[in-house]
């Protein structure tokens, strides 16, 4: 590990409860929005990423850290003895390992997701949070989602039953 | 630079407003949720991903829900990666041995699905419809009518416009026939929410309607009626004007080029020919809701092909256009030979013919739309497609890539735009669905079970089957307007 550190950038970044990251640049550069600003040289010392929070902040580096692609010599090696199929995979186990977490926190990462700009991110917990819905009763999805059935009871009828082909 | 997500909550001056925010707060720990509510942008973004049964279900849950997704902007764009499906057919057969008695409606369906998105549910029809025939379907819907013939009584047309997917049915108030035109004389045609998107006040998505147009030969005009399901009424009858315009001689070995002739647009009551429309040809409808009939005129040398374009925007507005076909035409409708289309990449209105050259063989045509304003793609070019022989279609699928040597006669069914296939029938192996764009054709069920060659060529029986594909069943979703209007108009 501390070879690979030798030849590259790092880049600070910190929370806004002040904890402090130190990332290659290529895994930090897997957000868009990361990407742009070291782009535009607004990187110099540290970059704070506001909103998120430490805890949560890890989390999306871990994710980074494990899908930046394996380039450089270490990387030719890696997939030299390991087919991409089987790294594919792997990154889907763990991929699905990752995203065992609770409602609160897959939230905060698709935020966190969608503002750093992180595809790969948002798609995994979207996908996720989608199938989760999917199979559940409509009671449910309201308390999932955190929304209040605003329908009259008649109404909801009306409308349940005019969109019946949902629910078989 | 940065960005700060959310505003932090400023301290707010006026007491109450800090009480009410308390409040909500409260509420929110009450109901046991850790208080994180997703911006409306993350939500579509998850929703976009969502299959079209559990965004339906999700817009039931709440209002908010419901008015995010009946939006436009998110019915077309969670659309636009979906495939299309064509889902089969629906199939009224005559029973065998009474041709006046009807067996229950048939659904066939397609076989060789595509691999994608599967339809969220099982197509299947009102029982209440098993005594009608089918006329068209378009974006899930489909519509059924029987005219009602009594002694003593005016003709009335009773049409169902209903969803078979969806289960949902609308018998609409009998029709009342004009006097001078026969009820087997009426063009039909279904506009949805998504092709009267372009009207001036657009309305709901998944709002319908229904448009019904007969060509009064003595005052030389089109009688147009519509219902709409916002009004849930007939609206009062339209005359338009239908401007002649001269048929250029074309040369069968060229393309077909109607720019240089001159363009009068004198009346059709100068000319001496029969305008004949030829409502068991399906109609097509561009993306700009214009619909197109075909029509036959005989101006005494012989018939000639053309196509009743219909614009409902700017108060109507009605056009002829020449149709290119290599087959002869003697004006009947069973054997007009052209199948119309309109192609959803780019909204291209398309022709199939049949030539016989060494065996059956497909010609396609296609025209794209000259002017924004009054899209109609009058005195345009039609332009050749590459030509399929059917016979090699056929036997690449079905008999092991040995030569076919004889199908019989052919008879072009439907287009099926958004699945992009054309569906034929042949006297020796039955239907088949060609997909235009690997030039395969799958050998479908049996769509049309009558065999004889009368009925192949002919095609006595062919409208009494109808496709059936979607490609967005978010447009299905009813939204409250729609109810409340619904509701509103039952008390009236």
């Amino acid at each position: 590990m501390a070879t690979r550190e030798a030849g590259k950038k790092m880049i600070m970044l910190k929370s806004p409860d002040g904890m402090e990251f130190e990332v290659e640049e290529a895994v930090a550069m897997e957000s868009q929005t990361i990407r742009k600003m070291i782009e535009d040289d607004c990187a110099d010392t540290a970059i704070l990423i506001p909103n998120i929070n430490s805890k949560i902040l890890s989390r999306v580096i871990e994710y980074c850290n494990k899908h930046v692609p394996t380039t450089g010599a270490t990387g030719a090696a890696a997939s030299d003895t390991v087919a991409p199929a089987a790294l594919a995979e792997d990154l889907k186990i763990w991929d699905a390992e990752f995203i065992k977490v609770n409602r609160a926190t897959r939230f905060d990462l698709i935020q966190a997701a969608s503002y750093l700009n992180i595809k790969g991110l948002l798609d995994l917990t979207s996908q996720t949070t989608i199938d989760t819905i999917s199979d559940n009763s409509l009671e449910e999805i309201r308390s999932f989602l955190s929304t209040k059935n605003d329908y009259l009871p008649e109404e909801e009828q009306t409308i349940r039953r005019e969109n019946q082909w949902a629910f078989q | 630079m940065m960005v700060r997500l959310r505003a932090s909550d400023s301290t707010p001056k006026v007491s109450d407003m800090k009480q009410r925010r308390r409040r909500r707060r409260r509420r929110c720990r009450k109901r046991g949720d850790a208080g994180v509510i997703l911006p409306t942008e993350l939500v579509l973004e998850i929703l976009k991903r969502a299959s079209p049964s559990t965004v339906a279900r999700c817009a039931v849950t709440c209002r908010p829900w419901l008015r995010l997704v009946s939006r436009r902007s998110f019915a077309r764009r969670a659309a636009r990666p979906r495939r299309a499906l064509l889902l089969g057919f629906f199939a009224f057969d005559h029973a065998e041995d009474d041709e006046q008695a009807m067996l229950p409606p048939r659904f066939v369906e397609c076989p060789g699905g595509p691999a994608g998105w599967r339809c969220p549910c099982v197509p299947r029809l009102d029982p209440r419809c098993r005594d009608l025939d089918p006329v068209l379907s378009r974006n899930g819907y489909l519509v059924l009518s029987r005219a009602a013939v009594l002694a003593g009584t005016p003709t009335t047309i009773n049409y169902c416009v209903c969803n078979p997917s969806t289960g949902l049915c609308h018998f609409l108030p009998p029709y009342r026939v004009h006097d001078d035109i026969g009820f087997w004389e009426y063009g039909c045609a279904l506009l949805t929410g998504r092709d009267l998107r372009s009207r001036a006040s657009p309305p709901p998505i998944s709002s319908f309607e229904l448009v019904l147009a007969a060509i009064h030969m003595e005052e030389h005009v089109l009688w147009v009626d519509s219902f709409s399901s916002s009004t849930m009424s007939w609206s009062p009858t339209c005359r338009l004007e239908i401007p002649y315009v001269p048929i250029a001689m074309v040369d069968e070995w060229r393309e077909w080029d109607f720019t240089s002739r001159p363009r009068s647009r004198s009346p059709l009551r100068q000319s001496w020919t029969s305008l004949e429309m030829h409502p068991k040809n399906l109609p097509v409808v561009d993306e700009d809701g214009v619909i197109y009939w075909q029509c036959s005129r005989d101006h005494g040398a012989g018939a000639a092909r053309v196509a009743l374009a219909l614009d409902m925007r700017w108060r109507g507005h009605v056009e002829l256009l020449d149709l290119p076909g290599e087959s002869r035409c003697s004006g009947a409708y069973w054997d007009f030979g052209v199948v119309l289309g309109c192609r959803s990449s780019d909204g291209a209105l398309l022709a199939f013919g049949l030539a016989e050259y060494d065996g059956p063989v497909l010609k396609r045509w296609w025209t794209v739309k000259r002017s924004v304003d009054r899209s109609i793609p009058t005195g345009c070019t039609w332009h050749r497609g590459g030509d399929v022989d059917l016979r090699r279609a056929i036997s690449s699928c079905c008999c092991g890539g040995d030569a076919v040597d004889d199908i019989g006669g052919v008879k072009l069914l439907w287009y099926c735009e958004k699945s992009n296939v054309l569906v034929f029938n042949t006297v020796a192996l039955g239907s088949f669905a060609l997909d235009l764009k690997t030039g395969r054709a799958e050998a479908v069920g049996e769509v049309l079970r009558c065999k004889s060659e009368f009925c192949a060529r002919n095609a006595y029986i062919w409208w009494r089957a109808c496709p059936y594909e979607i490609d967005c069943p978010l447009t299905w979703i009813t939204s409250p307007s729609d109810n409340t209007r619904r509701v509103s108009l039952g008390h009236i």
